[in-house]
């Protein structure tokens, strides 16, 4: 590991001036993927800025039904709270399905944001590989594909995001705010990450000095009836091959409302919303549920070791789907 | 291959392999060796060993550190990923809640179902 300097900030504004100041620095919260990667000096921060003592760590309802959720709340504290758990479902299981007990312990909410691949290839600096030494070439491409994209790919990379929250707040619209020294920003989850094109190095439209200091949820009524389900080559403990953050509301036989994003498909988590745009208004039947799937993942380019992922994630939203319309059925 | 060592802080679990020990400098740590010793073991140790809750030993101490972490979560009513109904208050601890909520931890030599009964004995 290169050696490397640290400080702690105690408020915001320290924090924000602090890397404002040092060039090649970053802010380290639990570390999880950070610390991993500054091993492997895939990171290599002359500074780390710790940010763990910031009051950034309270879940708060908002005037008008959202909720704010301090970007130092942990993995596992916001799958366990009672507002998530009734009220936004698929994220609590979305967390929940992410790594490990240990690990949900230590990740932050702004930490999971900023996960970075664990495309093999990236982690492999012998490798040629495009989001590590731009220019040097994507060696996964013609390689051992598994878990790696097949939407919104581009030549110079096919790697996919890691994350199971990204996938949950990319189908709740969810809101990333962010401060430095210019002041505050307001991020559309939508607008947060970015797809490879050209320059797969740069994954966020994060500026380098920006904190993210919260997330915010909107009112989201059909998220109470919601789920994630994710598939991977064991049962725990695992990245997502595919996976569906869902909610559904039925109203006389009509989908009337209706969100829906995928995992482990693409370079950002995936919000479905040709296939949303299907549904919406249309009959609430399986039929239904494959046409949209099936128009969703139409675009799709696969390698030859990840061209199961196209039937998969139909199979999988369908599947998803079909649960959701089953219990909304029984309530 | 690097150890992923389960340690408690503030009675927490974490991979003390992924954790700067500066950004901890003010938390309690407690390792295996302060959980008890070969004299007086915790109640959870000795029935490791009575249900033959490892082999060769080399990841004992992790789940043992895991498994206080976990259980401590779940009376604290925190849900798992297969927990059915995620708004309930009391979620019974069966095999299948406990195998998803230690998978963070691996055993080599394949002990896991002497862990599972270990950690069932230990959580009476």
């Amino acid at each position: 590991m290169k050696a490397f300097s640290y400080l702690s900030a105690p408020d915001v504004a320290t924090a924000v001036r602090a890397i404002a100041d040092r060039p090649n620095a970053k802010f380290i919260g639990g570390g999880t993927n950070l610390v991993d990667l500054m091993r492997e000096e895939i990171e290599r921060p002359d500074t780390v800025i710790d940010i763990t003592r910031l009051p950034l760590t309270e879940v708060e309802e908002l005037p008008g039904g959202g909720v704010r959720i301090g970007a130092l709340v942990r993995n596992s504290h916001l799958a366990a709270n009672r507002l998530i758990r009734t009220r936004y479902p698929m994220l609590s299981q979305a967390l929940l399905s992410g790594a490990s007990g240990q690990l949900r312990n230590m990740a932050t909410v702004g930490g999971n944001l900023l996960q970075r691949t664990r495309c093999l290839y990236f982690y492999d600096d012998a490798a040629a590989c495009n989001k590590r030494e731009p220019g040097s070439g994507c060696e996964a491409v013609g390689g051992f594909t598994r878990s790696h994209a097949v939407l919104g790919t581009s030549a110079a990379c096919i790697a996919t995001h890691p994350s199971d929250m990204c996938v949950a707040l990319a189908a709740l619209d969810a809101t990333v705010v962010a401060e430095s020294v210019r002041g505050e920003r307001r991020i559309p989850i939508s607008e947060f990450h970015l797809l490879p094109g050209e320059r797969p190095d740069i994954e966020t439209t994060l500026t380098a000095d920006e904190l993210i200091t919260a997330v915010e949820l909107p009112d989201v009524p059909v998220a109470a009836t919601s789920r994630y389900r994710k598939v991977r080559d064991r049962a725990s403990y695992a990245f997502a091959l595919v996976s569906v953050a869902a909610a559904l509301e039925v109203t006389g036989g009509t989908v009337s409302a209706v969100r829906l994003a995928m995992g482990g498909v693409a370079a950002k988590p995936w919000r479905a919303r040709e296939a949303e745009r299907l549904l919406l208004g249309g009959p609430a039947d399986v039929e239904s549920f494959r046409r949209a799937a099936a128009t969703e993942l139409a675009p799709a380019v696969a390698q030859p070791g990840n061209a199961f992922k196209i039937e998969l994630a139909q199979r999988v939203i369908v599947a998803t789907l079909a649960q959701l319309l089953a219990e909304g059925s029984a309530a | 291959m690097r150890r992923l060592h389960t340690v408690l802080a503030d009675g927490e679990r974490i991979n003390s392999c992924l954790a700067l020990a500066v950004q901890y400098a003010d938390r309690e740590i407690t390792t295996i060796e302060g959980v008890g010793d070969a004299d007086r073991m915790h109640p959870l140790q000795a029935a490791f060993v009575r249900n033959d809750g490892f082999q060769c030993g080399y990841c004992t101490s992790g789940q043992i550190c895991s498994a206080l972490g976990m259980l401590a979560e779940h009376d604290a009513g925190a849900p798992s990923a297969v927990t059915e109904h995620l708004a309930a208050t009391s979620i019974e601890l069966s095999d299948a809640e406990i195998r998803e909520r230690m998978s963070g931890n691996l055993c080599r030599c394949g002990a896991y179902n002497g862990i599972v009964e270990a950690i069932k004995e230990g959580a009476r």
